[in-house]
């Protein structure tokens, strides 16, 4: 009897630690799934984009929400800044990153993007990832950010040079860049026009043209001649 | 249950994970070590949160050491420095510590001994790395000088080097920058695009001969006025011409002929087998659409780092576009009977916009302040055009030909075979001149 008893015992035992095992992994399962679709609800269309979300794991379990989903967005973007002062071992992985990032933007998130770029009390590396993701997200949105954040330049440049200001220097060269590679070409060589008018910096204004005229399949791009010059310069 | 919630709680994921990014204690401890850094004046002892100086330095110093490049190994600076980046790094630097006593210098070398300053701090990592590779290099000796072109130009600061050649901290420092971005193999790509901007951008602000510059060429237009020649690399190309009268003119986009009220293109990078006369709607010119009336002169130019547009009216008037208000800014009364402008004169290195009177004396215009000042220089009645070309003085006579200026004295230009009707250079952005020497 006391045996049967301690048989049945046992039996019970490891049929709770079953359900207890079973039920764990359906909850996560589930979790995941109301991830992929709260990130498929978003901007982001691909199936790249999904499955790299999906297997990084990295957003909340659960996020069922706008909000909930743009504090994901943001440590993201906290995380991949935090990275540009890391060794990278993968490269690549970093450059789908990157895009997925960047596709995933709502347009609050361009907003705020241009937002961080603007702020000089933001840490250089936050700024240029903010600008490089506004470049990569290639909507009306984000052009129209990038577009803004370089014009503006002009109103607030002065005439003592320092490494701040070369930074500043820099930045707009980035998001020069950025509307050179907006894939309807016309429009971004509309905007460098505008934004042409509107900036007297010579090194700015040699970006634009050389941007411009890759865009017109007369030059290759600036950062492919870039690279050419620098090349030449250290090999 | 309880087995049940802790295994939930074990599928947290961390958000912003401060341990993330934490350099690794040995290393840390290394580097405090190799370099003297007075860790307190940073902050003390932090190997994690990035908020801390001392953290910002470690992670720097790490990135330096364990930065590769695809030549290999982390070795030799071309030319200027035979070791590793960590090694001759720890060679040249006595002690690092954190300051704020010269708040206009990102950093500054004493001997060996580097205070970093409140703008090393707010810099990003790339700037940082940058900033103490070239303090590094002040150790050996190497200063700077005043600049005499770029945008340091006009402050009070010693802030250039004579050339990349001088092997100096700007030189040292760009090398970086060209290594990371050309070479670079486990770089984050944000980081390596800011090295390529930064490489690009610090060739023209602080070497007094900039290392990477746009590349020129020369267009002469063909004393029948139906053709022109483009000069560019050794090769001579032949270019068509807008059939309408006006005289040949450089714009940020080539090169354009101006009759007093409108600009017509040249197109430079291709023939279209077409005459049509196509507006110049490039370059600053397409400003005149704005201003109807003839006017006697229309002109863009750089100086130091900025670009400038003017319009000389029939009455002498010279008047400049200001791009921050978008329009056209206060004029000035000409204080002679303008003849003609030009972007160089005999005896001079620099290009600039150069007034010349009916009279033949030399003035500038300094559009910010509303100026014209005289020159000692002198236009000759023979010159039509002059032009700096590649280190050499180039002059259109009223003959037809083209020659080298050399002390004033006339050599014939041997690539221009014809005569010709006007002489300009021209910016061509397909590529850059690297000017090592």
């Amino acid at each position: 009897m006391k045996k049967q008893f301690w048989i049945a015992g046992l039996i019970l035992c490891l049929l709770i630690l079953f359900a207890e095992y079973d039920l764990t992994k359906r909850i996560h399962r589930g979790a995941n799934r109301v991830v992929a679709t709260a990130t498929r609800s978003a901007s982001a269309s691909t199936n790249e984009v999904n499955e790299v979300i999906a297997n990084k794991g990295k957003l909340l379990p659960g996020a069922k929400t706008k909000e909930q989903g743009r504090l994901n967005f943001d440590n993201l973007f906290l995380r991949q800044a935090q990275q540009i002062g890391q060794i990278q071992n993968d490269p690549a992985s970093v450059e789908l990153e990157l895009k997925t990032l960047s596709k995933q933007m709502l347009p609050k998130d361009i907003k705020h993007m241009r937002e961080i770029a603007e702020d000089t009390k933001n840490s250089g590396d936050d700024r240029a990832l903010a600008i490089e993701l506004l470049s990569r997200n290639q909507t009306a949105d984000a052009l129209d950010e990038l577009a803004g954040f370089i014009a503006r330049h002009e109103k607030s440049a002065g005439q003592n040079w320092n490494r701040a200001r070369e930074f500043e220097t820099i930045l707009r060269a980035q998001a020069i860049e950025g509307i050179g590679i907006y894939p309807e070409h016309a429009t971004a060589e509309s905007v460098l026009q505008k934004i042409d008018e509107k900036i007297s910096e010579s090194f700015l204004k040699d970006r634009i043209a050389r941007t411009r005229a890759s865009l017109k399949g007369i030059a290759p791009t600036p950062d492919q001649q870039d690279e050419q010059a620098l090349r030449k310069l250290v090999e | 249950m309880v087995l049940l919630g802790l295994n939930l709680k074990a599928q947290d994921m961390p958000y912003v994970d401060k341990d993330f990014s934490c350099i690794p204690q040995a290393d840390a401890n290394r580097y405090i070590s190799d370099f003297s850094i007075n860790v307190g004046s940073f902050g003390g002892k932090e190997f994690c949160d990035a908020k801390v100086d001392t953290k910002k330095l470690l992670n720097d110093i790490y990135l330096i050491e364990k930065g590769l490049f695809k030549t290999g190994s982390n070795v030799f600076i071309k030319g200027f420095i035979t070791q590793t980046y960590y090694s001759w790094l720890k060679s040249e630097t006595y002690g690092v510590e954190r300051g704020q006593d010269i708040p206009w210098a990102t950093a500054y070398n004493s001997g060996g001994y580097f205070t970093m300053q409140d703008g090393w701090a707010n810099s990003s990592t790339l700037g940082r790395v940058g900033t103490f590779i070239h303090e590094a290099r002040h150790t050996a000796g190497y200063s700077h000088i005043t600049c005499l072109q770029g945008p340091y130009k006009d402050t009070n600061l010693s802030g250039c080097d004579r050339d990349y050649n001088y092997g100096g901290s700007h030189a040292v420092e760009m090398e970086y920058y060209a290594r990371v971005s050309v070479q670079g193999s486990n770089f984050h790509p944000v980081y390596k695009k800011m090295a390529r901007l930064m490489a690009v951008a610090r060739a023209n602000f602080v070497f007094n001969t900039p290392v990477i510059r746009p590349r020129e060429a020369i267009v002469a237009l063909s004393a029948d006025r139906r053709s022109a020649e483009l000069f560019d690399n050794n090769q001579i190309y032949r270019r068509e011409v807008p059939s309408t009268n006006g005289i040949l003119k450089r714009t940020s986009f080539g090169a354009i002929l101006f009759d007093g009220i409108s600009a017509f293109c040249i197109e430079l990078y291709q023939n279209s087998g077409f005459a049509d006369s196509v507006a110049d709607a490039y370059s600053y010119f397409k400003l005149l659409f704005e201003k109807p009336n003839k006017l006697k002169d229309f002109n863009e130019w750089d100086r130091a780092n900025k670009r400038f547009v003017s319009y000389v009216s029939e009455d002498n008037k010279i008047v400049p576009f200001v791009f921050r208000n978008g329009q056209w800014g206060t004029e000035t009364q000409l204080p002679f009977a303008y003849l003609r402008s030009s972007t160089a004169v005999p005896g001079s290195k620099d290009n600039d916009l150069y007034l010349i009177s009916e009279n033949g004396q030399v003035f500038t215009y300094e559009p910010e302040a509303g100026r014209v000042k005289a020159t000692s220089y002198n236009w000759n009645a023979k010159n039509k055009d002059v032009v700096n070309y590649k280190d050499q003085t180039l002059i259109l006579q009223q003959d037809g030909k083209i020659y080298v200026n050399t002390d004033n004295s006339l050599t014939p230009w041997l690539q221009a075979q014809g005569t010709y009707d006007g002489l300009v250079s021209v910016p061509i952005y397909d590529s850059f001149d690297v000017v090592k020497q």
